[in-house]
């Protein structure tokens, strides 16, 4: 087979030995006798084969038939339980007097601190707060932060780099970043 | 069928296209593909996986997938491309899976593969042809993908960028380093 001529060339640069070992003319390694006659039919039996199975599966497996029910009847009568007329009310007794308990005097809204006077009052009193607290609200704060840096380089700039670099790049980094 | 039966090289790729676009033609535009890439995509995956029972079980994956998936191809890419890119990663996936279940150690690593290389029957290289595919055993998956397309396929880098959606200087300098440790490993055999 006649070489790609550029090709050649490119591995004449990089080694001269290989490049002399690729103008043998190299055989391919051998395949059974009729392998590529063949291997239509089995590829054609395979799908077949894939087909049918899965018709079988419809068709033998069917799903049971489910009656209809609209949502609307459903939670109609989930609501006429009493377990749940029970639940209803203890949790409403509970939210109320969680309420109480939380906020005994002030109203909720009345409060409106600015962030001065938030950090005024974390600075005054940092020694209240657990380190795990603290380093939580700031990875919260991180994440909200725009940090991201736009780098602006062209495809052909890196491949020129990398041109230019081509035997000191790490080949394990190369590896890896694919 | 005797309509699929036609040359391969009179098959175009718009030809195949065109059938596997339309539900009535659609095994027949399979059968084409099939006559006209079955033994480029073969070679590709022996390469990689170099036993004949191991690469035949990849491109009977590969085919059936491109079967299953033509729906997928967009056009945006040569059928060929595509093609590879589905045959790259069966192959990349098979090695993975090989990996994982080798438990012998890195020493006797490389004698498997030697030993596995001379008792493959459809294999009868020889000297250095043996020694060239010892070496490529030795190249990490990608630069050993990148190995084989460049100096047995001759595959131009742009199209090997789009296959296998990796930068042209990446893949420049990934054939590099492979040429050099394969020239490593033939010097150090002979």
């Amino acid at each position: 087979m006649k070489k790609n001529h550029h090709i050649q060339e490119e591995l004449e640069n990089i080694s001269p030995f290989l490049a002399h070992l690729r103008q043998e003319e190299i055989e391919n390694p051998k395949v059974p006798d009729g392998y590529f006659e063949t291997i239509e039919d089995n590829i054609w039996a395979r799908i077949k084969a894939e087909d049918e199975a899965e018709s079988w599966g419809k068709v033998n497996v069917p799903s049971s038939p489910v009656p209809k029910v609209t949502w609307l009847q459903r939670v109609k009568s989930w609501l006429l339980c009493p377990q749940v007329g029970v639940s209803f009310a203890l949790v409403l007794v509970a939210v109320f007097a969680l309420n109480i308990l939380v906020n005994p005097t002030v109203e909720e809204g009345n409060i409106v601190l600015t962030e001065e006077e938030i950090d005024e009052y974390l600075e005054e009193n940092i020694d209240q707060f657990s380190e795990s607290l603290l380093l939580e609200g700031m990875s919260e704060e991180l994440a909200d932060a725009d940090i991201s840096i736009e780098l602006n380089i062209d495809d052909a700039d890196i491949d020129a780099y990398l041109e230019e670099n081509i035997g000191e790049i790490d080949p394990n980094l190369l590896e890896e970043t694919w | 069928m005797a309509q699929s039966v036609m040359e391969k090289n009179q098959i175009s790729d718009e030809m195949i296209l065109e059938k596997l676009s339309q539900k009535s033609t659609i095994n027949q535009g399979f059968s084409w593909l099939l006559q006209k890439y079955k033994e480029r995509l073969y070679w590709h995956i022996r390469r990689m996986v170099h036993q004949h029972e191991d690469a035949n079980d990849v491109l009977q994956n590969t085919l059936v997938k491109i079967y299953r998936g033509i729906n997928n191809f967009k056009g945006d890419a040569k059928l060929y491309t595509w093609l590879y890119r589905i045959a790259t990663n069966e192959s990349l996936t098979f090695l993975k899976k090989q990996q994982r279940q080798k438990s012998t150690s890195i020493d006797n690593e490389e004698l498997n593969l030697n030993n596995k290389l001379k008792a493959d029957t459809y294999f009868d290289g020889n000297d250095i042809q043996h020694q060239l595919q010892l070496a490529l055993r030795t190249l990490p998956e990608k630069q050993h993908l990148v190995f084989n397309m460049r100096y047995f396929e001759e595959i131009p880098y742009k199209e090997m960028s789009k296959a296998l959606n990796t930068s042209v200087g990446a893949l420049k300098a990934s054939y590099h380093h492979a040429v050099k440790k394969i020239e490593a490993f033939l010097k150090k055999e002979n």
